[in-house]
């Protein structure tokens, strides 16, 4: 057994949702890339929002719509302090996903022509392909997926390629959600920027769990979101290159985001935006959800994300060498585990993946089945689903061995 | 028997154009059980925890906490129509 990096143990017992049964069982809860639990600091504080702070933000003179204000624009600063970035530069939003829709439209509507490329890869999330799907059939813009070689890595070939049709956007996931993949983000957006493309980087499986620094990246957009780092659900967020600014529009248009409407002598409405980054966050935000996101992100930089890196490889690293021992299961994703995150997504033979997380869950283990919004990926593996197994701070070498136990048994 | 009484959750598998997860209520999982076992051929246990087998072409898993899986299903009617015909006939 490896050695860990923290006494998980003691992180554990502020986990109170790890304490309940599922069918009769201790819960092992290894779904943690689809969202991950709340430590009792974070509940704490999100009762705590209600109980003394509960108050619109940005529209009121009273105390409580200051202060309530005051929490929601020093999350801004936490979050932006968190991945290198100016605060100006980072707009809350409702998940990950709506912040691609928000560049999408925002920038993309205004600013892509027809006859124009976009490049995802087949290792992207729905979540970064559709939106500019959608946007492809209004423009007329090109879009095309990047290949991945047989061993889970981006294409380099492929993306060479490709780059020569100049494209204008080029998406990628920092971390791949399904085959666990560690891309070289800034490699990739250095080659994406020398051929005159901008660069979306999906970081929701990466800013979780190590350090991620924009600035050093030098990526244009990146999307992340606040219920993946043990905060709470309903908060995205993109962090946009403050001079992408000039080139968008908004997304959503209501109230906050405006600094002035008013109409002319033939009634026709004459709209002011405000400045950006509020010119992006419409009508009412998760004000509670935003507010408390910080303390999530204290709890990480409490334990460290070096450490939170270390103790989830070494997981990794202990159930990979267990699977691969166990004949009838494929495991999808680079074999270098140097190179792979912490989660293993794979398929017992002569099972569905529904199969086998449903007599996981039986034991009382919570695993992910599906084609986890990686159809393309999952057409380039020959597979219609598979399941993912993914880890997170309060995982334990005994889930492990658990883990393994039962799936001998399907073997 | 209506079916609304006895299942608790209904979901299509996200991604897959042809499989289905139903739990049924606790109250009606024994008699659901029986029947569901009593329909199919090349049953066989798998890890001592769950039984897969055929139904006219389906495969079909039944798990102990009262869940099943039935594949080769196009849409939510036909899924209604065989679990009508499993749950009406005589065990």
């Amino acid at each position: 057994m490896c050695a860990t990096t923290y006494n998980v143990y003691k992180i554990r017992e502020d986990f109170p949702i790890l304490d309940r049964l599922v069918n009769g069982k201790r819960l092992v809860y290894l779904d943690n890339a689809a969202t991950t639990h709340k430590p009792i600091q974070v509940i704490e504080k999100l009762r705590e929002f209600y109980v003394k702070y509960n108050a619109n933000i940005h529209r009121g003179i009273h105390r409580l719509s200051q202060e309530a204000s005051d929490l929601y624009d020093s999350a801004r600063v936490e979050v932006a302090n968190l991945i290198n970035a100016e605060p100006e530069e980072i707009i809350f939003v409702k998940n990950a996903t709506e912040g691609v829709n928000l560049f999408a439209y925002g920038y993309g509507l205004w600013n892509l022509r027809p006859g124009d490329v976009v490049l995802n890869t087949l290792m992207d999330h729905h979540a970064t392909i559709v939106p500019f799907h959608i946007l492809s059939k209004k423009i007329g813009f090109r879009q095309y997926l990047i290949e991945i070689t047989d061993d889970g890595y981006i294409d380099m070939g492929d993306l060479e390629d490709k780059l020569s049709l100049n494209p204008k956007i080029v998406t990628f996931p920092h971390v791949s959600n399904m085959l666990g993949t560690i891309n070289d983000a800034k490699k990739l957006i250095k080659l994406a920027h020398r051929s005159g493309a901008l660069t979306i980087l999906d970081a929701t499986q990466s800013v979780p769990h190590m350090k991620v620094d924009v600035k050093d990246l030098d990526v244009d957009v990146m999307v992340f979101s606040a219920h993946k780092m043990c905060g709470p659900t309903g908060v995205g967020v993109v962090y946009i290159k403050r001079d992408l600014y000039d080139y968008m529009e908004p997304f959503l248009g209501g109230g906050d985001m405006i600094r002035k409407v008013s109409y002319n002598e033939e009634y026709i409405p004459i709209v002011e935006y405000n400045s950006p980054p509020i010119k992006y966050e419409a009508g009412t935000p998760n004000i509670a959800g935003v507010s408390v996101y910080p303390e999530s992100i204290k709890y990480l930089l409490r334990i460290g994300f070096d450490n939170i890196h270390r103790h989830i490889k070494n997981l990794v690293e202990e159930l990979y060498e267990g699977m691969n021992n166990i004949k009838g299961i494929a495991i999808y994703g680079p074999d270098n585990l140097k190179d792979r995150a912490g989660l293993i997504t794979f398929n017992v033979k002569g099972l569905s993946a529904h199969e086998v997380a449903a007599y996981l869950d039986s034991e009382g283990i919570a695993i992910r089945s599906g084609h986890h919004c990686t159809g393309p990926l999952h057409k380039r593996l020959g597979i219609s689903s598979s399941a993912r197994i993914s880890f997170y701070i309060y995982n334990t070498f005994e889930e492990v061995e658990y883990v393994l136990d039962k799936l001998r048994l399907l073997s | 028997m209506n079916l609304k009484d006895i299942i608790g959750h209904l979901e299509k598998h996200c991604g897959d154009e042809d499989s289905y997860t139903i739990v049924f209520k606790e109250e009606s999982w024994p008699m659901v059980r029986d029947k569901l076992r009593g329909k199919l051929t090349d049953m066989k246990d798998v890890a001592g925890v769950f039984i897969k087998g055929t139904y006219k072409g389906h495969e079909i898993s039944i798990f102990p906490t009262g869940r099943v899986i039935i594949s080769g299903v196009k849409d939510d009617d036909t899924l209604i129509a065989i679990l009508s015909e499993i749950l009406s006939s005589p065990s």
